[in-house]
């Protein structure tokens, strides 16, 4: 690129005007040309290097401009008085309310945020600052504020703080103020853009625990890690005892040793003020993570874990989670599995375990008299291989995508049984959504709703 | 990398905002309205390089995205190598298509050159070593192949021997069993050319789309016997695997893990179906068998190394006279697994029966069987030391090809010739070829999408008919049609039958009919 010509088109003929000295002004162009030449060298080297695909060096690099509507001022043309209206939005109202103009100035409330419309269409800032250098004033996103796309919602007084203004009289004849701010878009993890092109954009919001499981493999920490935070569960990270419980407006906290952990007001507590906690224990919200070793402890609640579905060579069956009796058939002793519509074990399966047990290269495993299905198979049968789970989620979709990526980087000879409870979505659309996007062997293909408990139940294998 | 872009309006605006504040902020007393010497002289020059480095920028960040890239289709493009540099991937060249001719001779015994060159169709397919026909067993010694000699027609002494051959030239070459070859090097043993098998298994280069796909799995844990694990593992697989699907657990075509007493599978076991060719292979397997007294009734089990986990038996011939009356069926050779369990496998055992008229001990047979190439050499690759997942049951097996053939209309802006006809033919069967195994269904949408964006004068439209034909579990076949412009994989679903988990859509343009509208 021929920088010294595209410096003097910039320039144009206004300041050869200005000064006559011909030396003077190619040097000022060659100045210019000079430092564009090294910019452009910078940029290639950005490429060639390969730190393209991370955005954090263009991000940290390159500030933009915010203007933030401060007040209009408009000239009533009939009498020729101005009426001045502050344009920062002070409500009580939802977030919702107040982007689609259901909130009012008469509804301002201490607490609540205030809400400022951006005068340009501009990146998501991961914080703000007064100047772009020297700068006095810093807020941090979801901190100070947060960004919607459109407008601002501080959390503090923006009038109080003071900030760089300019004015605007604007075509419509109405005199705009400004406050001037400059935005860094930092992105919020390095590995963003592998996680939104190989999983999806739902989950990028939890990328290091995806980019974890990916790179890593799925283990039983970081699974119940991604799960946790697509459910609004707080997974612990460290041991000790709970010292204190507090709410702070919307959110309710746990102090564990020196860890504060949060979470919505709406999330279960699972444990309470003086509780001993593990790293890993789950201290708020729905999930519940077992191995094989927990269920023989403690069997989980039938409502949490109705019963898990099996493959069998005649079809899928149900393994309850309830105390039953073995079926007893020429001398052998058959699981008591049920059909999907909570028949009893069907005729056809136990000719297939009776005709396999008479057969002398078939494995051979006791059932004893008295069992629960559910348990005899994840502790049993599947002693070390299994993992059961169960979640409410009030959105299916980032949890549907967490299956896959779990699906993708589990063991394949691991099994995962995954309970998902919907909230808010229409249960009977779980199942198909599981299975049309799952596909393939992880997220099996049968998945059973049990009418019963409106559970919707997809097993993870892998 | 010199493709530059240049700023727009607001990208220049916010520039200009930006260097106002620098100078205000360190300056404040200098005068930078618009007009004033300053504002012209170096504000507006150095706004217009913020502008530019923010549009470039910002231009670069899309292109170098996995997102942006993996819906690239282009092959030459230096971002994308740069980018998948990161992920430590490099663009693959293009591989050559592989099959096997069949030539009908004279003798007992003759020699190809190196290179020695037969016309399939126009496509040049050449011997990859020197080759000698002789013997009764297939072997490489010191860079020369030894092909088995066939008794094909004794009473006119003539013989038959399978020759492997490549294209000689790299890319997604596809011929069908049938096309006409011709002989272009003097040899007066050969009668006659058939192409019995496929030529298939070349691959064009890489795009930016396969790249990045590559690039995902290659940034995937290898430690971890995961999907993505298998199949960071299998890419340095002795034979190329153009597609792999992996059943495990719970999933209904994981028959070998549910054979215990109580029909539940108990875990660890991992099946790999993996797709080498983009069409059945076809070769004829030559086996002696001998019974301790002379017989009519025949019944002889057949494990086969190099024909692993075949999937049918097409044709029987015993002492150079075909048999038409033989029945198929399928064991394991290994105690504690299914027949079923072991199917597609290295553990595949081929039963055969049929009757002769005459009372014999020992039979010269030779039979032609579809199959999927290199099952064997994947497992014992997988099976090595390096290789094998701790806790994990791995047995490959051979995806189940779904051959297509495909009528629909086309419109086109213009008189096509026949070139761009094929051209339009390959750019649809290459679509379809792409398709992962385990694929649900074939929608006749992605064929549109296929053609519209190599050909953008070219249309194809609905209605268009679509066959289907699989090998079923037994060895017999079975067909799907369809006419809504979805041909569903998911036949026949049943517990006992395959899954379309295990199939694959394959379709080559000599199958493909377009009616000109």
């Amino acid at each position: 690129m021929n920088w010294l010509n595209k410096i003097k088109s910039i320039l144009g003929g206004f300041w050869a005007i200005v000064f006559s000295d011909k030396d003077f002004t190619l040097g000022v162009e060659k100045c210019h040309a000079l430092m564009s030449k090294h910019q452009q060298t910078l940029h290639d080297q950005w490429v060639a290097s390969g730190i393209a695909a991370d955005t954090r060096a263009f991000a940290s690099a390159l500030p933009f401009p915010i203007w933030l509507l401060k007040s209009e001022t408009r000239v009533n043309p009939s009498t020729g008085n101005t009426m001045m209206t502050s344009c920062v939005v002070h409500p009580a109202a939802s977030w919702d309310d107040i982007l689609n103009g259901n909130a009012g100035l008469d509804s301002r409330q201490d607490g609540g945020g205030f809400v400022v419309q951006s005068r340009y269409s501009i990146p998501m800032p991961r914080y703000m600052s007064d100047h772009v250098i020297d700068f006095t004033l810093t807020l941090f996103d979801k901190a100070d504020f947060t960004w919607d796309g459109h407008a601002f919602l501080f959390h503090v007084d923006p009038t109080a703080l003071n900030l760089p203004e300019v004015s605007i009289m604007d075509s419509d004849g109405i005199l705009r103020v400004y406050w001037k701010m400059f935005g860094w878009s930092m992105p919020e993890r390095a590995m963003n853009d592998m996680v939104n092109a190989i999983y999806s954009p739902e989950l990028s919001p939890y990328s290091d625990i995806v980019w974890d499981i990916h790179q890593n493999g799925a283990t039983y920490y970081n699974v119940k890690e991604l799960l946790g935070a697509v459910t609004e569960s707080v997974i612990c990270r460290n041991s000790g005892a709970v010292d204190y419980f507090w709410t702070e407006q919307d959110t309710q906290c746990m102090l564990v040793g020196e860890h504060v952990y949060t979470a919505p007001l709406t999330a279960a507590r699972n444990f309470d003020r003086g509780s001993n906690v593990r790293e890993g224990d789950v201290l708020f919200g729905s999930l519940k993570f077992m191995s094989s070793q927990d269920m023989e402890q403690s069997m989980p609640d039938a409502t949490m874990a109705p019963g898990m579905s099996v493959m069998t060579d005649v079809g899928q069956l149900i393994a309850e989670n309830a105390g039953k009796e073995a079926v007893e058939q020429d001398g052998v002793s058959v699981l008591p599995l049920v059909g999907s519509y909570g028949a009893s074990t069907p005729g056809e399966y136990v000719e297939l375990c009776v005709a396999n047990a008479h057969e002398d290269d078939c494995a051979y495993i006791p059932v004893p008299s008295e069992v629960n299905p559910l348990q005899f198979v994840m502790c049993t049968l599947r002693r070390g291989c299994g993992i059961l789970t169960s979640l409410i989620a009030t959105g299916t979709k980032p949890v549907e995508e967490a299956l896959e990526c779990i699906r993708k980087s589990i063991m394949a000879s691991g099994m995962m049984t995954v309970y998902v409870q919907a909230e808010g979505d229409n249960v009977v659309t779980v199942p198909s959504a599981f299975s049309a996007v799952a596909g393939n062997a992880a997220v099996a293909e049968d998945i059973t709703v049990t009418a019963k408990n409106m559970f919707a139940e997809a097993e993870v294998m892998l | 990398m010199s493709d530059y872009t240049e700023p727009n309006n607001s990208e220049f605006t916010s520039g200009e905002q930006v260097i106002l504040d620098i100078m205000s902020t360190v300056y404040p007393k200098l005068m930078t309205t618009s007009g004033s010497v300053l504002r012209e002289v170096v504000v507006r020059p150095l706004a217009y390089v913020y502008a530019w480095l923010t549009a470039n920028f910002n231009d670069m960040r899309k292109r170098t995205t996995m997102s942006y890239l993996r819906m690239s289709n282009a092959t030459d493009d230096p971002v994308a190598d740069a980018v998948a540099s990161n992920y430590f991937v490099t663009r693959r060249a293009g591989v050559r298509s592989k099959g096997v001719v069949t030539v009908i001779l004279n003798t007992e015994t003759t020699q190809f050159d190196s290179g020695d060159t037969f016309n399939a169709d126009g496509i040049a397919l050449a011997t990859p070593m020197r080759t000698i026909v002789m013997g009764s067993r297939f072997y490489v010694d010191n860079g020369v192949q030894y092909v088995p000699s066939i008794p094909y027609d004794t009473a006119n002494g003539l013989y038959l021997a399978n020759i492997p051959v490549y294209a000689v030239e790299s890319g997604n070459i596809e011929l069908a069993p049938g096309a006409s070859v011709a002989v272009e090097f003097a040899n007066s043993s050969i009668e006659s050319v058939m192409l019995t098998s496929p030529v298939s298994g070349g691959r064009d280069v890489e795009t930016d789309a396969e790249l990045m796909a590559r690039a995902e799995y290659n940034t995937a844990s290898a430690g971890v016997g995961s999907y993505y694990g298998i199949k960071k593992k299998l890419a340095n697989s002795p034979v190329d695997v153009l597609g792999l699907s992996i059943v495990a657990g719970e999933d209904g075509p994981m028959w070998r893990a549910r054979y215990n007493t109580v029909g539940v599978s108990p875990g660890g076991y991992v099946d790999c179906y993996v797709k080498t060719y983009n069409q059945y292979a076809v070769d004829t397997l030559v086996q002696t068998i001998t019974h301790d007294t002379p017989q009519t009734h025949h019944e002889v089990e057949i494990r086969d190394e190099a024909h692993a986990g075949l999937f049918a038996v097409t044709q029987l011939t015993v002492n150079g006279t075909p048999v038409t009356n033989y029945s198929v069926a399928f064991g394991s050779s290994l105690s504690g697994v299914p027949a079923a369990g072991a199917r597609l496998s290295t553990l595949q055992t081929l039963i055969l029966t049929f009757d002769t008229n005459a009372s014999l001990q020992e039979l010269q047979s030779s039979i032609t069987v579809m199959y999927m190439p290199g099952v064997s050499a994947i497992q014992t690759f997988m099976d090595s030391d390096v290789n094998q997942f701790v806790g994990q049951s791995l047995l490959v097996k051979g995806a189940v090809p779904i051959t297509v053939t495909l009528a629909c209309k086309l419109e086109y802006n213009g008189t096509p010739d026949e070139n761009v006809i094929n051209g339009i033919k390959q750019c649809m069967a290459a679509r379809v070829n792409a398709y992962p195994v385990g694929a649900e269904a074939l929608n006749f949408s992605d064929l549109q999408d296929a053609v519209r964006t190599s050909y953008p004068e070219a249309s194809i439209r609905l209605p268009c008919s679509m066959t289907g034909s699989l090998v079923l579990k037994d060895g017999s076949t079975a067909g799907m049609f369809s006419t809504a412009g979805v041909l569903n994989a998911g036949y026949p679903v049943s517990v006992t039958e395959w899954s379309r988990a295990v199939c694959y859509f394959s379709l080559i343009a000599d199958n493909i009919r377009l009616e000109l509208i």
